[in-house]
């Protein structure tokens, strides 16, 4: 028995694909999140590395 | 007890990290790319599909999508495509301001979120100066950053 796709249900599917695609967009911006504080992570790491070099520079 | 520090090997531990932090990062901005390519086409397609069916997207120019938080899609100039000057950082507030009399405290990303569900699509560039105004609300006293990537309304 075939069934006949109502307008009401296919916005209901589209409903749920929004409601899928707003878990994915919050996953994306978490993303966007972590790149930031790696970003950060290197910078400090990269500031720590020279003023150790400075400090050895000085010390020499 | 005496401690002797190796200059050289502090700074090679040092630079071990930011490589490997580099190659991390080059992973999250791939899979970024990714997921931001996808969400962009899936949305556009669920745009054209509702348009198609001739069912009403989720945000009208004529019926502004208004969230639980009392903030509100903006209206744009039409020449300029931009809103009103300072209508968005009033909008940001309000919505920072709405999230922290919910929880104890709150994310960026959910700050977007809102913007993104009021607006009906976010681009790189709002999404941008959400992260720049968060900044700018700390030194002016309104939010205060608690525990990692966290924000409190103080002001």
């Amino acid at each position: 028995m075939s069934q006949k796709t109502t307008p009401s249900s296919l916005e209901e599917i589209i409903k749920s694909a929004e409601k899928k695609l707003l878990t994915l967009e919050r996953q994306r911006d978490n993303i966007a999140i972590s790149i930031k504080e790696k970003r950060a992570e290197i910078d400090k790491l990269t500031k720590a590395a020279e003023a150790f070099r400075e400090l050895e520079n000085s010390l020499s | 007890m005496t401690k002797i520090i190796s200059f050289s090997e502090e700074i090679a531990n040092l630079e071990q990290a930011v490589q490997q932090h580099q190659q991390e990062l080059v992973e999250l901005e791939e899979r970024y790319q990714q997921f931001n390519i996808q969400t962009h086409d899936a949305r556009r397609a669920l745009e054209e599909l509702r348009t198609t069916l001739g069912i009403s997207p989720k945000t009208t120019r004529g019926r502004r999508a208004r969230a639980a938080y009392g903030a509100s899609a903006l209206e744009t100039n039409p020449d300029s495509g931009r809103p009103a000057r300072g209508a968005r950082r009033a909008q940001i507030e309000a919505i920072c301001r709405a999230l922290s009399a919910e929880q104890d405290s709150f994310r960026t990303a959910e700050v977007i979120e809102q913007i993104r569900h009021l607006e009906g699509d976010l681009s790189s560039s709002l999404r941008s100066y959400v992260y720049a105004l968060m900044t700018t609300l700390e030194t002016e006293g309104v939010l205060k950053k608690v525990g990692h990537g966290r924000w409190q309304v103080i002001g």
